[in-house]
């Protein structure tokens, strides 16, 4: 019974075999590469937000080609408060700078800040994560208090203090110190993915195998667990470059980010509440920049994520 | 499930702890507490002098914490280096009308996302649900603080240009009118609005899915296939597996919304704890920073206990080990 059962199953294998031979093995092999960048160009808002992302930073980076900042902080007092016209596409403020143009210097500083800022997180938050699942006991059980107590304290309240107080000693509005403040205040969702994922990855055979073969625990952390991890952490950084470019643009409305003249979409809108009545258009501009950015870093994130989830099917 | 609570009690202990320690370092981090007064050139090297030591800043730091936490403990919070007022009445005096702005935004936030979301979920890939989702992507994409000043824009600038009826741009009542529960709602709605909006997104999101993937399981066909309408299926079986996890969302949440209050708060002059902090901030009036920041830590971490609490109560499916 079992014998003739398996000469007929290598009966109908052999045809498969051939097909195999001819067919699939003509085409190139797909790699993990190829088949995740399939699933990410068919996620079309993904693609989308791409082009409109890389159109907004050739945008903002490159106005700096053709025009000099100071030529866009230029002061137009004849110009006060434009409303939008083909000279003034955005309108002017209420010192009759383009707004246009601040438009675009000021994304040049949020787009760095929300992007360095994702940096600084993404690679405390590795360090924190790897550590804290590769070592149980009590290294772990600290990094996660201290994770859990930096969740507890509402993150704007700390950039405030810091900002406001330290800004005193360091001059308000330094754009290396506010990105470093953001950075180190959005770690903790990342560390805590990554502390799940080593927690898993460090019980699976491949790990058992490389410390077998004699390898050294950080060698195995490096080399073998954190590059595993690296999937949901990318997910993670594009919100938190999202989060960072609205964490910035609260501190300077607020008035305590980058300070004028120097333009960020934050501090754009910072005199904005009092010209509502007479210019609104001050304010809807640089809120616009502000929600595509974000918009479009969300969706990233979200055709990553389909991308990098095997199971999808989309 | 005592011994889970007693248990989940003091797990809450060294974090608190923790966060006192975290609050001190980062306030200590900003140098000399006592730069307001130096500023005034007449005092003397002696005023300074007994400055710091009425305040006990000639004390060694950790020494410094320790008082600061005994001082904290028995509630000696200390007294505004503006005002003179003693700081725990401050927050109380602001509490309450931060507690208004909260459960008008949770009301509004829970019932908006609840309808949407069940529409949403029992339509599936319709029209509505294409432009709900969408909608909703746009929400949490939104700064709060812009939303807030477009909608004063529409509602306070707009309205009256057109003739219909305005919205007040900010406080928390007209002193023509007087505190009347009338005034406080109609001056509610626009910072409540604001607050909700991303917040409001994110949860139409997650009920949605969450009553998508709860209608694919073993439950939900076997209360069908008894005959229970969809209806009843999915207000009486469904929705409380739905609602539930909704308990911790909205606890985990809640340092966001405290962050939100600063900006919004500050928008609409509405007289809570948020502009307090804020006021206090640009006055680096240092004993109201440390107190209010404290104060919202230890509400978030009691919150998050209270959520876990309850919700090991409700669901018969954790575990108390």
């Amino acid at each position: 019974m079992t014998g003739s059962s398996d000469t007929s199953r290598l009966r109908e294998a052999a045809p498969l075999a051939e097909m195999a031979v001819s067919g699939a093995l003509a085409r190139p092999p797909e790699t993990m590469w190829t088949m995740f960048r399939q699933r990410f160009v068919r996620h079309r808002p993904a693609m989308v937000s791409l082009v409109v992302l890389l159109f907004l930073v050739v945008a903002c980076f490159g106005v700096s080609l053709f025009v000099s900042e100071d030529e866009a902080n230029l002061i137009d007092v004849q110009a006060m408060r434009s409303p939008p016209s083909w000279e003034h596409p955005f309108g002017t403020d209420d010192v009759g700078r383009d707004m246009f143009l601040r438009t675009l210097f000021g994304g040049q500083i949020s787009l760095r800040i929300g992007l360095l800022a994702a940096c600084i997180s993404v690679v405390i938050g590795i360090a924190v994560g790897t550590i804290s699942g590769y070592n149980t006991g009590w290294i772990d059980n600290v990094l996660m208090r201290i994770t859990d107590a930096l969740l507890s304290i509402p993150t704007l309240f700390i950039l405030i203090v810091l900002t406001r107080v330290l800004g005193d000693h360091i001059g308000v509005g330094n754009i290396a110190f506010i990105t470093l403040v953001i950075g180190t205040l959005s770690w903790m969702p990342t560390s805590r993915i990554v502390r799940a994922q080593v927690l898993s990855l460090k019980e699976r055979d491949f790990v058992l195998g490389a410390r077998s073969l004699g390898c050294q625990a950080g060698r195995i952390l490096v080399r073998h667990i954190v590059p595993n991890t690296l999937a949901p952490v990318v997910v993670a950084a594009t919100l938190d470059v999202g989060r960072a470019i609205i964490f910035e643009a609260s501190l300077s409305f607020l008035g305590l980010g980058i300070q004028p003249p120097t333009a960020t979409w934050g501090s754009m809108l910072n005199r904005a509440q009092a010209y509502l009545l007479n210019a609104p258009w001050i304010a809807l501009f640089p809120g616009i920049m502000i929600l595509v950015t974000v918009l479009c870093v969300n969706f990233l994130g979200d055709g990553l994520r389909d991308a990098f989830d095997p199971h999808s099917l989309r | 499930m005592r011994t889970y609570i007693l248990k989940r009690v003091i797990q809450a202990i060294p974090l608190l702890f923790l966060i006192s320690f975290i609050v001190f370092l980062s306030i200590q981090a900003t140098g000399d507490p006592l730069a307001a007064y130096t500023v005034d050139a007449s005092l003397t090297s002696d005023d300074i002098a007994r400055l710091k030591a009425k305040y006990g800043l000639d004390q060694p730091v950790p020494i410094q914490y320790l008082n600061w936490l005994k001082n904290m403990a028995t509630g000696n919070w200390g007294t505004s280096y503006f005002t003179r007022e003693d700081v725990v009445d401050m927050i109380l005096e602001r509490l309450p009308n931060t507690l208004i702005l909260f459960a008008v935004s949770y009301a509004l936030i829970l019932g908006v996302a609840l309808i949407l979301g069940i529409l949403t979920a029992i339509r599936q890939y319709s029209l509505f649900d294409y432009s709900v989702t969408a909608l909703s992507f746009l929400g949490i994409a939104t700064p709060s603080f812009w939303l807030g000043l477009m909608l004063i824009y529409l509602f306070a600038v707009r309205f009256k240009a057109w003739g219909l009826p305005s919205l007040p741009v900010g406080g928390m009542y007209d002193l023509s009118e007087g505190k009347t529960l009338a005034e406080v709602s109609r001056h509610v709605i626009l910072p409540a609005i604001t607050l909700s909006v991303v917040v409001c997104a994110r949860y139409v999101r997650y009920i949605r899915s969450s009553i998508l993937e709860q209608l694919q399981l073993d439950y939900v066909r076997t209360a069908t296939a008894k005959g229970l309408r969809s209806r009843a299926v999915l207000f009486r079986h469904v929705m409380k597996n739905v609602l539930l996890p909704l308990v911790t969302l909205v606890g985990l949440d809640l340092p966001n919304f405290l962050s939100g209050t600063i900006v919004i708060e500050s928008i609409f002059a509405w007289p809570g704890v948020g502009r307090l902090f804020w006021s206090a901030a640009e006055r680096t009036d240092i004993p109201v920073l440390m107190a209010v920041m404290l104060f919202v830590a230890v509400m978030t971490v009691l919150f998050n206990l209270i959520a876990d609490i309850f919700y090991a109560v409700v669901d018969p499916r954790i575990s108390y080990s």
